[in-house]
């Protein structure tokens, strides 16, 4: 009489640090940067719907995007060019309106400072999502 | 016993009364395991575990026979009720994933359910995969639901839904009854409700629960509504245990008397 064979380990899902709101993604590895377009001056409101469908592009979402595979890091672009225009426009025509000399300008700092904020958020991919594709359990 | 707690319905309180019914059995000595199934994750908020090093997700990621055993631990409710903690993630065990996804619960409690007298599994609210899973592993089907319209048409539903999961792969499930929970008998619409119930589901209808504030008191502070001390905790509680005789019988389970608790009420209890 042989001893039955040992229960396996019960193995560690690997996308427990991927946030629900992302589980439709066909990637975690996905470069927002490098996804963004550049895009001329609009309005606010159309350049915010811009940037939403700027951040994924079919190509970029592949898996063969090996360089953000193996740094496993996402970064979210700078804000596109029609944003930050369109972020200026609305405080360009306040101060036009206030404006006394250029006191309004600089009042609310607006200018060159503006167009050299921009976000960079870098987030560490667990080691283990990587290989997410070639991890799907087999039942 | 495995039983799974389910709704099509939100906000009903499977949770309370999986926890309730938890405490009850973990009162009269018998080993209880609940199992976390919503990533609300709620039941293991309130079970209080120290430790999840695994979870529900991990258990339907890996998905073999008996692994579920890995994911067991023991809650702050003492060394009767063990649990299998769920998580946020656990939302992406949500989709099908290969063929009989449906599946994987029943085969991960393999043999471990063995080691309870009694499996309790909160489900989410909704009849996706993880209440479809709950549905495949389990032995008896426990519709949760309050008096209210839409509430009972979501019991209708979830009926249904028990009917084909046992004609369509566990073959063992039973619909043991529909609990309708946070009743207040001097509301019309409550005792139309329930009468409406009674006509449509017959000997389903297990009865009600009474509306009483130290279940949310209880679950807060961490502990079984059981051990509040509160007329109204004693309340639910004698309502808790004939509801569970009712599941498991009477050779598993014995209503004693609860002694009344002659302590002033906290405020704000509801009677």
């Amino acid at each position: 009489m042989t001893n039955p064979a040992p229960r396996p380990a019960l193995r560690k899902a690997p996308d427990a640090d991927v946030h629900p709101a992302r589980a439709g993604d066909s990637t975690a590895n996905i470069d927002l940067r490098a996804a963004a377009p550049t895009r001329p001056a609009v309005s606010r409101k159309v350049a915010a719907e811009g940037r939403n469908r700027a951040q994924v592009s079919a190509s970029d979402t592949s898996l063969a995007a090996a360089d953000l595979r193996a740094t496993g890091q996402l970064a979210v672009p700078a804000e596109p060019e029609a944003e930050k225009a369109a972020a200026k426009e609305p405080s360009k025509k306040k101060d036009k309106k206030n404006k006394k000399g250029k006191k309004g300008k600089k009042k609310n700092g607006q200018g060159s400072a503006r167009a050299d904020q921009r976000i960079d958020v870098r987030v560490a991919v667990p080691r283990l999502a990587r290989h997410l594709r070639n991890s799907t359990p087999t039942l | 016993m495995i039983i799974a707690a389910l709704s099509l319905k939100g906000g009903v309180g499977k949770t309370s009364v999986v926890l309730g019914l938890a405490g009850s059995a973990a009162e009269r000595g018998l080993r209880v395991l609940v199992v976390d199934l919503d990533p609300q994750a709620n039941s293991t908020a309130s079970l209080d575990p120290l430790r999840t090093p695994y979870t529900t997700s991990d258990v339907l990621y890996d998905g073999r026979e008996g692994v579920a055993a890995d994911a067991i631990v023991d809650s702050g409710w003492g060394s009767m009720v063990k649990l299998v903690p769920s998580e946020r993630a656990l939302e992406h065990r949500a989709q099908p994933v290969g063929a009989n996804s449906a599946l994987r619960l029943r085969r991960a409690l393999s043999g471990v359910a063995d080691g309870f007298d009694v499996v309790l599994i909160d489900c989410p609210p909704s009849l996706g995969e993880l209440t479809r899973n709950a549905l495949h592993a389990a032995d008896a089907a426990l519709v949760v639901t309050e008096p209210s319209y839409f509430a009972v048409q979501g019991a209708e539903q979830a009926l249904e839904a028990v009917a084909v999961v046992r004609e369509h792969g566990n073959p063992t499930l039973r619909a043991v009854g529909i609990v309708a929970n946070r009743v207040r008998p001097t509301l019309s619409e409550h005792i139309y409700r329930m009468d409406e119930m009674r006509a449509a589901f017959g000997d389903l209808v297990l009865g009600g629960l009474p509306d009483r504030s130290a279940v949310q008191q209880a679950q807060g502070a961490c502990v079984p509504v059981q051990r509040w001390q509160s007329h109204g905790a004693t309340d639910i509680s004698r309502a808790l245990d004939s509801l569970l005789v009712q599941l498991v019988g009477d050779h598993h389970a014995t209503v004693e008397a609860r002694p009344v608790l002659t302590a002033t009420p906290s405020s704000g209890e509801q009677q």
